[in-house]
Protein backbone atom coordinates (compact mmCIF):
# COMPACT_ATOMS: atom_id res chain seq x y z
CA UNK A 1 0.00 0.00 0.00
CA UNK A 2 1.17 3.17 -0.91
CA UNK A 3 2.18 5.83 1.96
CA UNK A 4 2.02 8.63 -0.75
CA UNK A 5 -0.74 10.85 -1.07
CA UNK A 6 -2.15 12.33 -4.30
CA UNK A 7 -2.55 15.78 -4.78
CA UNK A 8 -6.12 16.60 -5.47
CA UNK A 9 -7.23 18.03 -9.23
CA UNK A 10 -8.11 21.74 -8.75
CA UNK A 11 -11.61 22.47 -9.61
CA UNK A 12 -12.34 23.20 -13.74
CA UNK A 13 -12.67 26.51 -13.02
CA UNK A 14 -9.56 27.14 -11.22
CA UNK A 15 -7.25 25.02 -14.11
CA UNK A 16 -9.02 27.19 -16.54
CA UNK A 17 -8.43 30.45 -14.74
CA UNK A 18 -4.46 29.18 -14.48
CA UNK A 19 -4.12 28.00 -17.72
CA UNK A 20 -5.65 31.19 -19.64
CA UNK A 21 -3.31 33.18 -16.81
CA UNK A 22 0.14 31.06 -17.87
CA UNK A 23 -1.20 31.48 -21.61
CA UNK A 24 -0.92 34.95 -20.86
CA UNK A 25 1.80 35.64 -19.20
CA UNK A 26 3.73 33.40 -21.34
CA UNK A 27 2.77 35.07 -24.24
CA UNK A 28 3.39 38.57 -22.53
CA UNK A 29 7.33 37.69 -21.77
CA UNK A 30 7.55 36.16 -25.44
CA UNK A 31 5.96 39.54 -26.94
CA UNK A 32 8.19 41.97 -24.72
CA UNK A 33 11.61 39.99 -25.72
CA UNK A 34 10.90 39.99 -29.45
CA UNK A 35 9.85 43.93 -29.32
CA UNK A 36 13.36 44.51 -27.08
CA UNK A 37 15.14 43.11 -29.64
CA UNK A 38 12.94 44.33 -32.54
CA UNK A 39 13.60 48.32 -30.80
CA UNK A 40 17.38 47.30 -30.65
CA UNK A 41 17.76 45.94 -33.79
CA UNK A 42 15.70 48.60 -35.23
CA UNK A 43 16.99 51.24 -33.76
CA UNK A 44 20.96 49.76 -35.21
CA UNK A 45 19.17 49.58 -38.38
CA UNK A 46 17.58 53.35 -38.25
CA UNK A 47 21.56 54.49 -37.18
CA UNK A 48 22.70 52.91 -40.08
CA UNK A 49 20.16 54.33 -42.32
CA UNK A 50 20.96 58.17 -40.98
CA UNK A 51 24.54 57.28 -40.60
CA UNK A 52 25.57 55.64 -43.58
CA UNK A 53 25.23 56.12 -47.07
CA UNK A 54 21.44 55.06 -47.33
CA UNK A 55 20.27 58.50 -47.51
CA UNK A 56 22.55 59.09 -51.16
CA UNK A 57 20.82 57.87 -54.43
CA UNK A 58 24.29 57.28 -56.39
CA UNK A 59 25.37 55.92 -59.68
CA UNK A 60 23.85 57.91 -61.91
CA UNK A 61 23.73 57.81 -65.76
CA UNK A 62 20.97 58.05 -68.14
CA UNK A 63 20.55 57.47 -71.99
CA UNK A 64 17.73 58.15 -74.66
CA UNK A 65 16.08 54.87 -74.90
CA UNK A 66 13.23 55.71 -77.84
CA UNK A 67 11.02 57.99 -79.58
CA UNK A 68 11.24 61.12 -76.98
CA UNK A 69 12.08 59.11 -73.93
CA UNK A 70 15.08 60.21 -71.15
CA UNK A 71 15.62 57.04 -69.05
CA UNK A 72 17.52 58.26 -65.45
CA UNK A 73 19.06 55.09 -63.59
CA UNK A 74 20.71 54.82 -60.75
CA UNK A 75 20.89 52.80 -57.25
CA UNK A 76 19.60 52.68 -53.62
CA UNK A 77 22.58 51.37 -51.40
CA UNK A 78 20.78 50.25 -48.25
CA UNK A 79 22.65 48.28 -45.25
CA UNK A 80 20.68 46.60 -42.53
CA UNK A 81 23.01 46.50 -39.77
CA UNK A 82 20.36 45.42 -37.84
CA UNK A 83 19.39 41.82 -36.00
CA UNK A 84 16.15 40.64 -38.19
CA UNK A 85 15.64 40.81 -41.93
CA UNK A 86 14.07 43.52 -43.74
CA UNK A 87 10.97 42.50 -45.64
CA UNK A 88 9.50 43.88 -48.69
CA UNK A 89 11.60 47.28 -49.14
CA UNK A 90 9.61 49.01 -52.08
CA UNK A 91 11.07 52.57 -53.26
CA UNK A 92 8.84 54.82 -54.84
CA UNK A 93 10.56 58.11 -56.69
CA UNK A 94 9.46 61.44 -57.68
CA UNK A 95 11.58 63.81 -59.49
CA UNK A 96 10.57 67.13 -59.75
CA UNK A 97 12.31 70.55 -61.38
CA UNK A 98 13.34 73.12 -59.64
CA UNK A 99 10.03 75.02 -60.24
CA UNK A 100 8.35 71.64 -58.15
CA UNK A 101 6.73 70.61 -61.33
CA UNK A 102 6.74 66.68 -61.45
CA UNK A 103 8.79 65.33 -64.15
CA UNK A 104 8.91 61.54 -63.62
CA UNK A 105 7.82 59.21 -60.93
CA UNK A 106 8.20 55.05 -60.64
CA UNK A 107 8.92 52.54 -57.74
CA UNK A 108 10.63 49.56 -57.28
CA UNK A 109 9.46 45.99 -56.22
CA UNK A 110 9.66 45.06 -52.96
CA UNK A 111 13.75 43.50 -52.14
CA UNK A 112 14.20 41.76 -48.60
CA UNK A 113 17.20 42.63 -47.18
CA UNK A 114 18.61 39.84 -44.39
CA UNK A 115 20.53 40.68 -41.06
CA UNK A 116 23.99 42.18 -41.44
CA UNK A 117 23.53 42.53 -45.35
CA UNK A 118 23.47 45.61 -47.44
CA UNK A 119 23.06 45.78 -51.07
CA UNK A 120 21.93 48.62 -53.98
CA UNK A 121 18.44 48.25 -55.00
CA UNK A 122 18.98 49.53 -59.02
CA UNK A 123 15.79 51.72 -60.48
CA UNK A 124 15.01 53.68 -63.70
CA UNK A 125 12.62 55.97 -64.59
CA UNK A 126 11.16 56.68 -68.11
CA UNK A 127 11.07 61.00 -68.37
CA UNK A 128 8.77 61.73 -71.69
CA UNK A 129 11.06 64.62 -73.63
CA UNK A 130 7.90 65.80 -76.12
CA UNK A 131 7.16 68.92 -76.77
CA UNK A 132 4.11 68.55 -74.53
CA UNK A 133 6.90 67.56 -71.47
CA UNK A 134 7.94 70.19 -68.79
CA UNK A 135 10.55 67.77 -69.01
CA UNK A 136 11.88 68.96 -72.29
CA UNK A 137 13.71 71.83 -70.71
CA UNK A 138 15.75 69.04 -69.39
CA UNK A 139 17.57 68.86 -72.89
CA UNK A 140 18.85 72.73 -73.23
CA UNK A 141 18.51 73.75 -69.80
CA UNK A 142 21.46 72.71 -66.72
CA UNK A 143 18.73 72.48 -63.54
CA UNK A 144 18.85 70.98 -60.22
CA UNK A 145 16.28 68.56 -59.71
CA UNK A 146 14.79 66.98 -56.68
CA UNK A 147 14.59 63.67 -56.09
CA UNK A 148 11.94 62.70 -53.60
CA UNK A 149 12.08 59.19 -52.40
CA UNK A 150 10.30 56.99 -50.03
CA UNK A 151 11.08 53.71 -49.07
CA UNK A 152 7.99 51.00 -47.48
CA UNK A 153 9.26 48.38 -45.55
CA UNK A 154 8.25 46.19 -42.88
CA UNK A 155 10.85 45.65 -40.23
CA UNK A 156 10.72 42.58 -38.21
CA UNK A 157 7.36 41.20 -39.71
CA UNK A 158 5.66 43.47 -37.37
CA UNK A 159 6.22 47.41 -37.56
CA UNK A 160 5.55 49.39 -41.04
CA UNK A 161 8.72 51.81 -41.70
CA UNK A 162 8.57 54.62 -43.97
CA UNK A 163 11.36 56.40 -44.40
CA UNK A 164 11.03 59.61 -46.97
CA UNK A 165 14.01 61.90 -47.88
CA UNK A 166 14.63 64.27 -50.64
CA UNK A 167 18.28 64.70 -52.83
CA UNK A 168 18.92 67.40 -54.97
CA UNK A 169 20.88 66.28 -58.59
CA UNK A 170 22.66 68.59 -60.85
CA UNK A 171 21.26 67.68 -64.34
CA UNK A 172 23.43 68.63 -67.28
CA UNK A 173 21.31 69.27 -70.54
CA UNK A 174 23.05 67.69 -73.73
CA UNK A 175 21.91 70.96 -75.76
CA UNK A 176 22.52 73.54 -72.92
CA UNK A 177 22.27 76.97 -74.25
CA UNK A 178 20.61 76.05 -77.74
CA UNK A 179 20.82 79.09 -79.92
CA UNK A 180 20.84 79.14 -83.83
CA UNK A 181 21.54 82.76 -84.64
CA UNK A 182 21.28 84.02 -88.39
CA UNK A 183 23.10 86.27 -90.55
CA UNK A 184 21.56 88.61 -93.42
CA UNK A 185 20.10 86.98 -96.42
CA UNK A 186 22.05 86.90 -99.53
CA UNK A 187 20.90 85.82 -102.96
CA UNK A 188 22.45 83.23 -105.45
CA UNK A 189 22.85 83.78 -109.26
CA UNK A 190 20.03 81.48 -109.90
CA UNK A 191 18.06 83.43 -107.83
CA UNK A 192 17.94 81.44 -104.65
CA UNK A 193 17.84 83.12 -101.24
CA UNK A 194 19.95 81.71 -98.30
CA UNK A 195 21.20 82.63 -95.03
CA UNK A 196 23.98 81.97 -93.12
CA UNK A 197 22.96 80.02 -89.46
CA UNK A 198 25.14 79.19 -86.89
CA UNK A 199 24.17 76.85 -83.83
CA UNK A 200 25.55 76.49 -80.53
CA UNK A 201 25.39 75.03 -77.71
CA UNK A 202 27.24 73.00 -74.53
CA UNK A 203 26.84 69.02 -74.09
CA UNK A 204 26.69 68.66 -70.28
CA UNK A 205 25.41 65.30 -70.80
CA UNK A 206 27.00 62.50 -68.92
CA UNK A 207 26.44 60.25 -72.29
CA UNK A 208 27.81 59.77 -75.86
CA UNK A 209 25.48 61.23 -78.59
CA UNK A 210 26.07 60.08 -82.10
CA UNK A 211 23.90 60.94 -84.84
CA UNK A 212 22.05 64.60 -86.35
CA UNK A 213 20.95 67.34 -85.63
CA UNK A 214 18.43 68.71 -88.28
CA UNK A 215 16.87 71.87 -87.85
CA UNK A 216 13.80 72.57 -90.27
CA UNK A 217 13.08 76.75 -90.59
CA UNK A 218 9.19 77.11 -90.76
CA UNK A 219 7.59 80.23 -91.44
CA UNK A 220 4.79 81.55 -89.11
CA UNK A 221 2.83 79.73 -91.09
CA UNK A 222 3.59 76.41 -90.94
CA UNK A 223 5.77 76.08 -94.08
CA UNK A 224 9.14 74.66 -94.22
CA UNK A 225 11.27 77.07 -95.57
CA UNK A 226 14.89 75.50 -95.43
CA UNK A 227 16.68 72.64 -93.59
CA UNK A 228 20.25 72.69 -91.94
CA UNK A 229 21.63 69.35 -91.02
CA UNK A 230 24.97 68.49 -88.42
CA UNK A 231 26.41 65.50 -88.17
CA UNK A 232 27.32 65.25 -84.35
CA UNK A 233 29.85 62.93 -81.97
CA UNK A 234 29.24 65.04 -78.99
CA UNK A 235 30.59 64.02 -75.52
CA UNK A 236 30.29 65.58 -72.16
CA UNK A 237 31.66 68.92 -71.89
CA UNK A 238 31.85 69.46 -75.73
CA UNK A 239 30.94 73.04 -76.72
CA UNK A 240 29.22 72.89 -79.93
CA UNK A 241 29.50 75.32 -82.46
CA UNK A 242 29.03 75.22 -86.13
CA UNK A 243 27.71 77.53 -89.40
CA UNK A 244 25.98 76.30 -92.22
CA UNK A 245 23.85 77.96 -95.14
CA UNK A 246 20.05 77.35 -95.25
CA UNK A 247 18.87 77.92 -98.93
CA UNK A 248 15.26 78.59 -98.64
CA UNK A 249 12.41 77.65 -100.68
CA UNK A 250 11.19 80.70 -102.95
CA UNK A 251 8.33 82.47 -101.64
CA UNK A 252 8.89 81.10 -98.20
CA UNK A 253 10.26 83.72 -95.12
CA UNK A 254 10.72 82.23 -92.02
CA UNK A 255 10.93 85.45 -90.16
CA UNK A 256 8.43 85.14 -87.08
CA UNK A 257 8.81 81.52 -87.59
CA UNK A 258 10.53 78.62 -85.33
CA UNK A 259 13.07 76.95 -85.95
CA UNK A 260 12.32 72.93 -84.98
CA UNK A 261 15.51 70.63 -84.07
CA UNK A 262 15.22 66.82 -84.21
CA UNK A 263 17.62 64.81 -83.01
CA UNK A 264 18.49 61.48 -84.62
CA UNK A 265 20.61 58.49 -83.01
CA UNK A 266 20.94 55.21 -83.48
CA UNK A 267 17.89 53.87 -82.06
CA UNK A 268 16.01 56.83 -81.01
CA UNK A 269 15.20 60.33 -81.87
CA UNK A 270 13.94 63.32 -79.89
CA UNK A 271 12.63 66.87 -80.75
CA UNK A 272 14.26 70.12 -78.98
CA UNK A 273 12.19 72.81 -77.98
CA UNK A 274 11.27 75.09 -80.57
CA UNK A 275 13.15 78.48 -80.87
CA UNK A 276 11.49 81.54 -82.60
CA UNK A 277 12.95 83.56 -85.34
CA UNK A 278 13.03 86.87 -84.85
CA UNK A 279 11.48 89.66 -86.74
CA UNK B 1 -14.41 39.24 2.75
CA UNK B 2 -11.93 37.03 3.54
CA UNK B 3 -12.30 33.11 2.65
CA UNK B 4 -9.49 31.95 4.82
CA UNK B 5 -11.26 28.54 5.80
CA UNK B 6 -10.94 25.81 3.19
CA UNK B 7 -14.57 25.43 1.52
CA UNK B 8 -15.97 22.04 1.86
CA UNK B 9 -15.00 19.41 -0.30
CA UNK B 10 -11.30 20.97 -0.68
CA UNK B 11 -8.18 19.21 0.14
CA UNK B 12 -7.25 20.80 2.81
CA UNK B 13 -7.05 24.31 4.54
CA UNK B 14 -5.19 27.17 3.23
CA UNK B 15 -2.55 29.12 4.77
CA UNK B 16 -3.12 32.55 3.53
CA UNK B 17 0.08 34.85 4.17
CA UNK B 18 -0.76 37.34 6.94
CA UNK B 19 -2.42 41.35 5.69
CA UNK B 20 1.04 42.50 6.01
CA UNK B 21 2.65 40.44 3.84
CA UNK B 22 0.27 40.77 1.13
CA UNK B 23 0.23 44.32 1.09
CA UNK B 24 3.63 44.04 1.28
CA UNK B 25 3.43 41.98 -2.25
CA UNK B 26 0.79 44.58 -3.92
CA UNK B 27 2.92 46.77 -3.20
CA UNK B 28 5.77 45.37 -5.20
CA UNK B 29 3.51 44.97 -7.69
CA UNK B 30 2.24 48.13 -8.02
CA UNK B 31 5.13 49.65 -8.07
CA UNK B 32 6.53 47.08 -10.59
CA UNK B 33 4.04 47.77 -12.78
CA UNK B 34 3.64 51.06 -12.25
CA UNK B 35 7.28 51.68 -13.45
CA UNK B 36 7.14 49.55 -15.96
CA UNK B 37 3.90 50.80 -17.78
CA UNK B 38 3.47 54.38 -16.14
CA UNK B 39 6.95 55.85 -15.76
CA UNK B 40 9.38 54.25 -18.39
CA UNK B 41 6.78 55.24 -21.30
CA UNK B 42 6.72 58.73 -19.91
CA UNK B 43 10.50 59.01 -19.01
CA UNK B 44 11.02 58.34 -22.72
CA UNK B 45 8.32 60.35 -24.33
CA UNK B 46 9.25 63.30 -22.11
CA UNK B 47 12.95 62.53 -23.26
CA UNK B 48 12.01 61.94 -26.96
CA UNK B 49 9.70 64.99 -27.01
CA UNK B 50 12.42 67.64 -26.80
CA UNK B 51 14.70 65.49 -29.57
CA UNK B 52 13.21 65.33 -33.54
CA UNK B 53 11.04 62.37 -32.23
CA UNK B 54 7.33 62.75 -32.78
CA UNK B 55 4.64 60.51 -30.86
CA UNK B 56 1.11 62.07 -30.82
CA UNK B 57 0.61 61.03 -27.22
CA UNK B 58 1.15 63.05 -24.17
CA UNK B 59 3.61 61.77 -21.92
CA UNK B 60 1.43 62.35 -18.60
CA UNK B 61 -1.30 60.13 -19.94
CA UNK B 62 0.88 56.89 -19.88
CA UNK B 63 2.08 57.78 -16.69
CA UNK B 64 -1.39 58.41 -14.89
CA UNK B 65 -3.13 55.39 -16.66
CA UNK B 66 -0.11 52.98 -15.90
CA UNK B 67 -0.10 54.43 -11.84
CA UNK B 68 -4.04 53.13 -12.00
CA UNK B 69 -3.02 49.77 -13.42
CA UNK B 70 -0.07 49.39 -10.69
CA UNK B 71 -2.22 50.04 -7.77
CA UNK B 72 -5.37 47.76 -9.33
CA UNK B 73 -2.67 45.16 -9.86
CA UNK B 74 -1.33 46.05 -6.57
CA UNK B 75 -4.77 45.55 -4.61
CA UNK B 76 -5.51 42.53 -6.58
CA UNK B 77 -2.18 41.03 -5.52
CA UNK B 78 -2.86 42.10 -1.77
CA UNK B 79 -6.68 41.01 -2.20
CA UNK B 80 -6.46 37.76 -3.95
CA UNK B 81 -7.49 35.52 -1.09
CA UNK B 82 -10.82 37.45 -1.21
CA UNK B 83 -13.60 37.57 -3.47
CA UNK B 84 -12.60 41.04 -5.28
CA UNK B 85 -9.75 39.28 -6.80
CA UNK B 86 -11.57 38.56 -9.73
CA UNK B 87 -13.56 41.81 -9.95
CA UNK B 88 -9.68 43.71 -9.34
CA UNK B 89 -8.32 41.69 -12.04
CA UNK B 90 -11.37 42.25 -14.57
CA UNK B 91 -10.94 45.92 -14.08
CA UNK B 92 -7.26 46.06 -14.34
CA UNK B 93 -8.09 44.08 -17.17
CA UNK B 94 -10.21 47.28 -18.81
CA UNK B 95 -8.27 49.91 -17.52
CA UNK B 96 -5.22 48.27 -19.30
CA UNK B 97 -6.84 47.40 -22.86
CA UNK B 98 -7.78 51.62 -22.54
CA UNK B 99 -4.75 52.23 -22.17
CA UNK B 100 -3.05 50.37 -24.88
CA UNK B 101 -5.95 51.12 -27.51
CA UNK B 102 -5.19 55.14 -26.73
CA UNK B 103 -1.54 53.94 -27.80
CA UNK B 104 -3.12 52.05 -30.34
CA UNK B 105 -5.02 55.26 -31.83
CA UNK B 106 -1.49 56.80 -32.14
CA UNK B 107 0.85 53.80 -32.73
CA UNK B 108 2.99 55.70 -35.45
CA UNK B 109 6.16 57.44 -34.60
CA UNK B 110 7.58 59.83 -36.17
CA UNK B 111 11.58 60.64 -36.43
CA UNK B 112 12.75 63.93 -38.34
CA UNK B 113 16.12 62.85 -40.10
CA UNK B 114 18.16 65.48 -42.64
CA UNK B 115 15.75 65.99 -45.34
CA UNK B 116 13.18 63.65 -44.77
CA UNK B 117 11.47 61.63 -42.03
CA UNK B 118 11.64 58.36 -40.49
CA UNK B 119 7.75 56.96 -39.75
CA UNK B 120 7.18 53.62 -37.68
CA UNK B 121 4.38 52.21 -37.31
CA UNK B 122 3.63 49.61 -34.38
CA UNK B 123 -0.06 49.02 -34.13
CA UNK B 124 0.30 45.39 -34.67
CA UNK B 125 2.47 44.78 -31.09
CA UNK B 126 0.00 47.08 -29.60
CA UNK B 127 -2.74 44.76 -30.95
CA UNK B 128 -0.63 41.23 -29.29
CA UNK B 129 -0.75 43.17 -25.79
CA UNK B 130 -4.02 44.08 -26.41
CA UNK B 131 -5.04 40.57 -26.66
CA UNK B 132 -2.77 39.35 -24.32
CA UNK B 133 -4.19 42.08 -21.75
CA UNK B 134 -7.39 40.17 -22.62
CA UNK B 135 -6.56 36.67 -22.04
CA UNK B 136 -5.61 38.56 -18.50
CA UNK B 137 -8.87 39.72 -18.10
CA UNK B 138 -10.79 36.54 -19.21
CA UNK B 139 -9.20 35.00 -16.67
CA UNK B 140 -9.83 37.31 -14.12
CA UNK B 141 -14.05 36.40 -14.99
CA UNK B 142 -13.42 32.71 -14.79
CA UNK B 143 -11.72 33.56 -11.22
CA UNK B 144 -15.01 35.72 -10.60
CA UNK B 145 -17.41 33.16 -11.55
CA UNK B 146 -15.52 30.39 -9.26
CA UNK B 147 -15.78 33.16 -6.63
CA UNK B 148 -19.56 33.34 -6.90
CA UNK B 149 -19.66 29.66 -6.93
CA UNK B 150 -17.74 28.32 -4.91
CA UNK B 151 -16.78 30.46 -2.65
CA UNK B 152 -12.77 30.05 -1.35
CA UNK B 153 -12.53 27.42 -3.59
CA UNK B 154 -9.59 27.96 -4.92
CA UNK B 155 -7.91 29.20 -1.29
CA UNK B 156 -6.18 26.18 -1.01
CA UNK B 157 -4.95 25.69 -4.56
CA UNK B 158 -3.48 29.07 -4.72
CA UNK B 159 -1.96 28.87 -0.62
CA UNK B 160 -1.14 25.32 -0.10
CA UNK B 161 -0.38 24.46 3.49
CA UNK B 162 2.95 23.42 3.59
Amino acid sequence: MSDRISKPRPPALYRAARAIRWVSAILLVLVLIFAGVATYSGVKFAQGVQQGASQQIGGFSSQFTSHQTLELSAHYPINNSGLLPVNGLSIALAVRNSFGVLLTQGSTRGVQIGSGASTAIPFSLAVSVSNSSPAISLLVTDQSLSIFIWANVTYAYLFPVQLSFQQSYSWGAPFHGLATTFGNPFILPNGTVGVNSTLSFSDHLNMTLQGALSLHLVSSGGSTCGLLSYPMDLHQGVNFQSTQTAYLTPGCNPLGGTVRGVFTGPDYSFALPNQVIPQ
Amino acid sequence: MTDAAAAPGSPGRAQIPSVPRRIAAGAGVAIGVAVGSGYIPYYLLTHLKPSSVGFAVAATLPLLLGIAIGLLEGAATALKPTRLYGPLSILSGLVGIGYLYVIFQNSTIHVAVSAGGLTIGFGLLILLLILITGLSLIAGVVTTAEDLAHPGERLPFDYPAR
